[in-house]
């Protein structure tokens, strides 16, 4: 087991180093961290012309922009590891202090989000397949079709809408009882007022993954239900609760757990919308920003930490396969 | 002077769609305001804040952002003098009016109030006005050093009394000293290091607690202020970018003011719910389509003329007021309206003529290739017109896309944040953008916009907001005259000249006249004041909560 994981983590790590070439080469490819000197250079009479083609030369040198891409890249990477990831371009802050700041507000979000989508994963996909064809088994499904097809930026809206607005002018309320913007309050803090402002941003993250995870969980149940060791459970009169407890769900599990981290790595695709939305200050706020910005500074660094992220995630999901499934220590 | 550049977003908002009532109705009152109740102590007040800048460093083109300095400069540095009320007053800093002696050379003496401290308890000094010139004048990376380079010394002998000398006569000197730091905590230091991220030092009603970069700004009152103390116990700045997402958060509660109207929000809108107010100001501010004359093809004065006169300036200011405002008219000038006595007129010869802008590119050699844009020598009239992600800001620029499109000019659009706008403004990376600024006064005096010494550059630091970029030793002239006449007609005749150069050289294109909205909760907020100044929180430490909360 301890070999396996170290062997993965190793894979990974290589796996990290290829796609952090492949990131840098495309980043230098598609902007220019000079653009803004460039640009300048651009304007000017002939002195001037001269004093910035000096200036982007120097600056070219400062960066070491004028040597080949690989030792570029051999010195970006050393910086990196050492946790020198440069400075933002707008802020003229540094990027590692940017990134650990808001990586911190989007993990919040993540881990609460995950945690809510497994748990209703898992309770609507079993509750699917162990009536399969019934009214429920029905409802859950359509709700999970209209909750895939459902944009979240839509979804995030009417929430706003029907579950902040409605209910504060409908019980005449002083404060809302579930918040849209932020992490806290400006008066409050605590608990109960980080978890009404959690609840909208969660819940938008979370809709897209509930519906999905749980059909491919009903899927996976159905397939388990339906083998013969559960039959021969049943005929032994193994009682049905223990029998989708203890036989069905565990084997459905594991690939589910593949599908899972996978969506769990993705889920920084989505967090853009969201954290837009709800004025949450994390990673995909920090990417739109650097996107809208030109902040070239910003860009590759946050995609090798999203990068690492699901990494990690795979990672994650290939050690519980191993826990779930001895077969595939073998 | 501290011009002070709004963000795109804060420009066009603002300035722009929110302009209802420019001139004829100063405010709307959709509920009629209380006023019979006294100010109660305690609270703490939530406004959404659409941009926070790069820096707080307020001297630096990173600190320009206007909605920055609103939050965190204005309320924490101390100033000399206030333009409210279309007048001059002296701030708490100052112990009565300034006394000006018109020489040559011309001199103006500042006496200080003896109450007036710093928040570490240390006294605000002519030391203080001499630090902060002499980091105007020769500190790095300064967005602005107008008027302050016309400044021969400041004498600081008597700890108590500032005595400003000039070179030469300078009229606007009233807008100077309108960010005066504490020399006893940045002397010897890296000041651009040291304020970047906030700072705890004050000198106003306010401190800042903290400043948490995409989420908040938190103002807590300044315990040594000597003059009024604030009424709340805090205000919060929520940073929110989203104009629907500050809209919602005003309508449930979480807010309790918006800086302007959203574009998602009308007047009706804001009928619907209760104990709204909305206010809407004239200010002294102005936006206009600047154009990089050093970037082909703008670097052509014919191709700037031809522009000019493709565009349709009020229908761009009606479209997009127009169901506000529906009579308001482009500006003519580098100066608002709201400046009546010194507001000319002279870009009103440019309207919409066909005739002229082939006339006028022909002249120049250009000439119409098979997809209808202009060329010459293989150079298509094509440019980039950069500008905000604000739904206003974008429709600004899509109409005069549209009417430039239709005049043979191939214009594309960019969006920016606002330090990214401002970023690149500075470094002259920009085509043509639409620029907004609120001018703290109404002085007329514009050689930070438009004289050569203000274009900012490599060789000084990017100093200076002349981001058009024109250079004209007559435009330089005509400018140096409006700030050096002192005589107030003289002055008025100054100003119709550099205007009229200005226009014939259009470096670039006034559109819409500055307004200052404010939309709040009368159910829970007191204290706001409209006002011609483009600061409606000049007076933040007389607000206060009804009911304690706001």
């Amino acid at each position: 087991m301890v070999s396996f994981v170290v062997r993965r983590i190793g894979w990974s790590l290589v796996v990290l180093l290829v796609a952090s070439g492949v990131m840098f080469v495309l980043v230098r490819a598609t902007t220019d961290p000079l653009s803004s000197v460039r640009a300048a250079s651009a304007t000017g009479g002939d002195s001037d012309a001269v004093a910035s083609g000096r200036l982007v030369a120097a600056e070219q040198r400062r960066l070491g922009l004028d040597r080949p891409l690989v030792a570029q890249y051999g010195h970006w990477l050393g910086a990196f590891v050492r946790g020198d990831w440069g400075q933002s371009i707008v802020s003229h802050r540094s990027v590692g202090r940017e990134i650990r700041a808001k990586l911190w507000n989007t993990v919040q979000l993540i881990v609460w989000g995950i945690a809510f989508s497994l748990a209703m994963s898992v309770i609507v996909g079993v509750a699917s397949a162990s009536r399969q064809y019934s009214a429920l088994d029905h409802g859950l499904s359509g709700l999970s079709f209209v909750a895939l097809s459902m944009p979240s930026f839509w979804f995030a809206l009417m929430s706003i809408e029907l579950a902040v607005f409605v209910p504060k002018r409908a019980l005449h309320l002083d404060h809302p009882l579930l918040y849209s913007v932020g992490l806290h309050s400006a008066t409050g803090g605590g608990a109960f007022d980080y978890l009404r402002h959690l609840v909208l941003p969660v819940l938008t993250l979370s809709l897209p993954l509930v519906a999905s995870w749980s059909r491919y969980l009903r899927s996976s149940m159905l397939d388990v239900l339906s083998a013969p060791y559960i039959r021969t459970a049943r005929a032994k009169g193994v009682r049905r609760s223990r029998v989708l407890r203890h036989h069905a769900l565990q084997n459905a599990l594991i690939p589910f757990t593949t599908v899972s981290a996978i969506g769990i790595g993705g889920l920084f695709g989505g967090l853009i919308i969201t954290e837009t939305i709800f004025s949450w200050p994390g990673m995909g706020q920090l990417l739109y920003n650097a996107l809208l910005t030109g902040d070239t500074n910003v860009l590759l660094p946050w995609l090798v930490v999203a990068a690492s992220f699901v990494l990690a995630c795979n990672l994650v999901a290939d050690v519980m396969h191993v826990v779930l499934d001895p077969r595939v220590r073998l | 002077m501290r011009s002070i550049r709004r963000n795109t977003a804060a420009a066009v908002v603002a300035m722009v769609l929110a302009g209802a009532g420019c001139s004829a109705s100063p405010t709307k009152h959709l509920t009629p305001p209380a006023a019979t109740d006294q100010p109660a102590k305690g609270g703490t007040l939530v406004i959404a804040l659409a941009g926070e800048p790069g820096c707080a460093d307020w001297l630096a083109p990173c600190g320009t952002v206007q909605t920055g300095f609103t939050a965190m400069g204005r309320p924490t540095v101390p100033r000399a003098l206030d333009f409210i009320d279309g007048q001059y007053r002296p701030t708490a800093v100052l112990a009565g009016e300034p006394v000006v002696t018109g020489g040559p050379p011309q001199r103006v003496t500042y006496r200080i109030n003896p109450k007036a401290v710093w928040s570490d308890g240390q006294p605000i000094t002519s030391s203080d006005f001499r630090y902060s010139w002499d980091q105007i004048v020769n500190g790095a990376g300064i967005a602005n050093r107008t008027g302050f380079d016309q400044i021969e010394s400041v004498d600081d002998t008597d700890p108590r009394t500032a005595v400003v000398t000039f070179k030469v006569p300078y009229a606007a000197w009233r807008t100077l000293f309108a960010t005066i730091l504490p020399k006893h905590l940045l002397d010897g230091k890296d000041r651009g290091g040291e304020m970047k991220d906030g700072y705890s030092w004050s000198g106003g009603p306010w401190m800042i607690d903290h400043w948490t970069r995409g989420q908040e700004i938190r103002l807590v009152p300044n315990p040594r202020y000597w003059d009024r103390a604030p009424n709340l116990d805090a205000v919060m700045w929520k940073i929110i970018p989203d104009t629907a997402a500050a809209l919602a958060a005003y309508k449930t509660g979480q807010v309790s003011l918006l800086q302007a109207l959203p574009p998602e929000a009308t007047a009706a809108d804001l009928h619907a719910l209760a104990d709204t107010r909305l206010d809407v100001a004239t200010s002294l501010g102005v936006s206009w389509v600047s154009f990089n004359t050093q970037k082909p093809p703008l670097d052509s004065l014919a191709v700037r003329q031809a522009l000019a006169y493709s565009a349709d300036r009020d229908a761009v200011v009606s479209q997009v007021l127009g169901p506000i405002k529906p009579d308001v008219k482009a500006v003519q000038s580098w100066t608002t309206p709201a400046s009546a006595r010194w507001y000319v007129e002279p870009f009103a010869r440019y309207r919409p003529d066909p005739a002229k802008v082939t006339q006028l590119m022909a002249a120049d050699g250009w000439a119409k290739g098979a997809d209808g844009i202009w060329a010459k020598a293989g150079q298509r009239a094509q440019f980039e017109l950069l500008g905000s992600t604000a739904k206003s800001n974008q429709l600004v620029r899509q109409i005069l896309q549209s009417q430039w499109k239709a005049a043979g000019f191939d214009v594309s659009l960019a969006d920016a944040a606002p330090a990214a706008q401002a970023d690149r403004e500075a470094k002259g990376a920009y085509d043509a953008d639409i620029s907004g600024f609120a001018f703290p006064s109404d002085d007329p005096g514009r050689c930070a916009f438009l004289c050569s010494r203000s274009i900012p550059s490599a060789a000084n630091a990017n100093s200076g907001q002349n981001i058009t970029r024109v250079a004209d030793p007559a435009l330089d002239g005509a400018w140096a005259r409006v700030d050096a006449e002192i005589d107030d007609a003289r002055r008025l005749d100054a100003v119709k000249v550099a205007e009229g150069l200005t226009a014939d050289l259009v470096p670039g294109l006034p559109f819409a006249p500055g307004v200052a909205t404010l939309v709040y909760s009368t159910a829970r907020l007191a204290g706001p004041v409209s006002n011609n100044v483009p600061y409606p929180f000049y007076n933040l430490n007389e607000w206060w909560c009804r009911g304690g909360q706001c």
